[in-house]
């Protein structure tokens, strides 16, 4: 039993020497299939600091009636600050806004005006988590609606479009993944296929000396499998690479950095592997 | 022993065999003479059972081949030897290598491997080169060849489908020859031809097929 095993795993293994051509290009099939996957899990798990760097740079600005006192505005500001997705608030007071704008343009509107002219306001802060749609014009409404609010000065129709863009490519992209996996399931099988066609004459010799078909099948399946471990290895060294280079050159142009979770290049692995061994076993029962 | 008892077996486009009855006892020599297309290698793949037959019964080593199941042929394949007119022998593999599959599939150690290939090759003559690869032997020597990978299983039957058919005269005699030493030590053989003048006059049963008829 041993004897066979170590044959078959030796043959499995100069298989792959033997017929390297079409290793070669079953092996780069699966290495582009994989590079397409994990380029699309690298920017999948990449986006979301992208859009925590915008959603940090987020803010809006609120500004309470001239009635208001600051005690008062204080206290709307504490009832923004329990909203859903606001993370801070940065209360101005009516003093603070006129010391502002004397820093700003060196004249003292107290002075100019004999009166302080500016309203108390907040800067609102978002949360830059990602936790689902951030939902900017429902805060910006909430704020708005509430007593005591003069204007609230926003972004919100430029940051609802980038939020929208996002979650749309997430969802088109989770399609286009899923397509993407089927696809490379085909290829690598009806390549495989093309490999085992090739050595349909050794099949039938081995038929006929008394081959079980669990034996004809042996090797193949494990150049199969030899060829993903190959492949997925290659695919992710590649992976690991562009994450370097990526990291050296991003944070020069925005301060985002790349990395890719452990598990997601195991699991490419591991579809490899599955891609690989379905392939095989499919391929070869073609011709037994 | 090979018995077959009123076999027919038709393809899809017509032709096979035809309510077919022949026994070979074992150890015998048996020729099927007829020209291509008359049933030969249908009447041969029936006893390895690569086909079955429509009607009539096949029995090979006692064995009812209509009755067995599917995962059990390739054990059954083991004690038959199979020798075919285009080698099939595999090019990417010395001929070491190729006979030795038969034994790896058996399942043989490594001592027990190099011993039997080695007998294989010292008996059809080839011992000095175990290490050439097919291209670099001649028609003879890759039929031989065949012959080493086909007796290595030690097998009970010896079937040989036009063996000859790739050679010339004299390697075709020396071959024929080789076969009856293999059928002396024991192994029945039904060897597969077209070519009457080689094997006419050898004192063995000649078995006639045309167009998918047997006669004695």
């Amino acid at each position: 039993m041993m004897s066979k095993f170590a044959f078959l795993l030796a043959e499995g293994l100069k298989n792959l020497w033997r017929h390297k051509m079409t290793a070669m290009a079953s092996i780069l099939t699966i290495v582009i299939c994989l590079l397409f996957i994990g380029s699309f899990v690298l920017i999948g798990q990449n986006s979301h600091h992208m859009i925590e760097y915008f959603r940090g740079k987020y803010k809006i600005e609120v500004f309470f009636e001239e009635k208001q006192s600051n005690q008062q505005a204080q206290e709307i500001s504490n009832q923004i600050k329990q909203f859903h997705n606001v993370r801070s608030i940065t209360f101005i007071s009516r003093e603070d806004a006129a010391k502002i704008f004397k820093q700003q343009y060196g004249e003292d509107v107290n002075e100019m005006l004999g009166y302080n002219p500016f309203p108390a306001s907040c800067v609102v802060n978002i949360k830059n988590e990602i936790d689902g749609d951030l939902a900017i014009t429902k805060l910006i409404d909430q704020i708005s609606g509430l007593p005591g609010i003069s204007e609230v000065h926003h972004q919100g129709r430029l940051i609802s479009r980038i939020e929208r863009l996002y979650f749309l490519a997430v969802e088109w992209g989770l399609y286009f993944a899923i397509v993407l996996i089927l696809l490379s399931v085909v290829i690598v099988s009806n390549t495989i296929r093309l490999t085992v066609y090739a050595k349909k004459e050794l099949i039938h010799i081995m038929r006929t000396i008394g081959a079980s078909n669990g034996f004809i099948r042996a090797p193949f399946v494990m150049e199969a499998v030899f060829q993903s471990i190959i492949a997925s290895g290659i695919a992710g060294g590649l992976i690991y690479l562009f994450i370097n280079v990526g990291n050296k050159y991003l944070p020069k142009l925005i301060s985002v950095s790349l990395n890719i979770d452990l598990m997601v290049l195991t699991i490419m692995t591991g579809l490899a592997f599955v891609i690989a061994l379905l392939g095989s076993y499919r391929a070869v029962s073609k011709f037994l | 022993m090979i018995r077959f008892e009123n076999v027919t077996h038709s393809y899809p486009r017509g032709a096979g065999v035809e309510n077919v009855n022949l026994k070979i006892s074992p150890g015998e020599f048996s020729f099927l003479i007829g020209p291509t297309g008359s049933g030969k290698t249908t009447l041969m793949k029936l006893v390895y059972c690569e086909l079955f037959p429509d009607s009539g019964i096949v029995m090979v080593n006692g064995i009812k081949t209509s009755k067995m199941k599917k995962r059990h042929i390739p054990k059954f394949r083991r004690d038959i030897g199979y020798i075919f007119q285009n080698y099939y022998l595999m090019p990417d593999r010395n001929l070491y290598q190729n006979i030795a599959l038969a034994l790896h599939i058996l399942g043989t150690d490594k001592d027990g491997v190099e011993d039997r290939v080695m007998g294989a090759l010292e008996e059809v003559g080839l011992a000095e080169k175990e290490l050439h690869f097919p291209h670099e032997l001649s028609g003879g020597e890759r039929q031989r060849a065949c012959i080493a990978r086909a007796l290595v299983k030690d097998p009970d039957i010896l079937l040989a489908d036009e063996p000859t058919g790739n050679l010339d005269p004299v390697t075709s005699f020396e071959l024929l020859t080789l076969l009856e030493t293999i059928n002396e030590e024991g192994t029945t053989v039904l060897m597969a031809s077209h070519n009457y003048s080689l094997i006419k006059g050898r004192g063995h049963r000649i078995y006639e097929i045309q167009k998918g008829h047997l006669q004695v």
